[in-house]
């Protein structure tokens, strides 16, 4: 009988990401798994800063200084959301990175072997007309592994 | 995801079927959640009988083919699960409906109170080559509950 031993939980700090995180833990719950918490630091967020600062010469942008400084952050926030959300019986864990997100965050199920990925159809791109999310709909298009999507809507 | 009462798996009778049902049981573990087996005839083939039965000698009833391919599917499901899932046995229960099937899944959801819709990420529309089944796909767009897609690495590293 297949059993679930760890689950990657795709967070973005959107507003959906309390409930992911909920259902998450109650699967992981009664299977006795782990949560991976995955957030990725979008590369276009830190190229098109990047690029504001090559511009305007009197600056210098520190990339390293920059993607240390929003992982700590982010780290942050992802420990009061997994308090505020988990049961502390629950084994959690953290994982930051840089990058482009569906891609990261499917790295990171290979890496860890999961079992199960837990996203919502609908993330930070938030336009009314799209039911769908580009990085959930990537994710079900490429992930080797089960996917929950909760589909969660503002309205 | 609030307290899930009702799951409806999607079996369709393929190869992905008995993981697709795998997954559902352990989803719901511990939880006291009705499990629902739905199997749809797709309308598709009974347009088709509609068509060609005047020709076949002796004539054909579409009627005829549903019981029977109803009472088909009835046994192979029930099959499925006294062989592999005796311990679930209980809290499943099926059904099989007639349509085009990602709506009649919709629908069904809606119809049902599902909260959780399980589905393979493919199934019986088979083609090499293709990632995942054109009705699993649109279930996971439209859907306005929980769906979980099933897949397995090592099926899905097969593709090729």
């Amino acid at each position: 009988m297949k059993t679930i031993q760890r689950i990657v939980a795709a967070i973005d700090f959107s507003v959906y990401s309390p409930k992911i995180l909920e259902s998450a833990a109650g699967i992981a719950e009664r299977n006795s798994a782990e949560i991976v918490a995955v957030n990725i630091i979008n590369k276009r967020l830190f190229e098109s800063i990047q690029k504001e600062f090559d511009d305007d010469h009197l600056c210098v942008f520190s990339l390293d200084k920059f993607i240390l400084d929003e992982t700590r952050r982010r780290t942050e926030n992802l420990q009061d959301l997994l308090a505020k959300w988990v049961p502390k019986q629950i084994a959690t864990r953290i994982i930051i990175r840089g990058g482009v997100p569906f891609e990261e965050i499917l790295k990171v199920v290979d890496e860890e072997g999961a079992d199960l990925i837990v996203v919502n159809s609908k993330g930070r791109t938030n336009f009314q007309d799209y039911m769908y999310g580009t990085t959930s709909e990537k994710i079900f298009a490429h992930s080797p592994v089960s996917i929950l999507s909760l589909n969660l809507r503002t309205w | 995801m609030k307290e899930i009462n009702k799951v409806m798996a999607c079996v369709d009778l393929s190869d992905y079927s008995k993981m697709t049902v795998e997954n559902t049981v352990a989803i719901v573990r511990g939880l006291t959640a009705e499990i629902i087996l739905y199997n749809v005839i797709d309308s598709r083939d009974i347009d088709y009988l509609k068509n060609v039965g005047p020709h076949f000698p002796g004539g054909f009833k579409v009627e005829n083919y549903l019981e029977r391919v109803k009472a088909e599917r009835q046994q192979a499901i029930e099959e499925m699960i006294k062989k592999h899932f005796p311990e679930d046995k209980e809290r499943m229960s099926i059904l099989i409906d007639v349509g085009v099937p990602f709506d009649a899944i919709l629908k069904t959801i809606i119809a049902e109170k599902i909260d959780l819709v399980v589905i393979a990420s493919k199934g019986k529309s088979n083609l090499i080559g293709t990632l995942f089944g054109s009705n699993a796909e649109k279930v996971f767009r439209h859907s306005t509950v929980p769906v979980l897609s099933v897949r397995s690495r090592e099926r899905f590293s097969q593709k090729r």
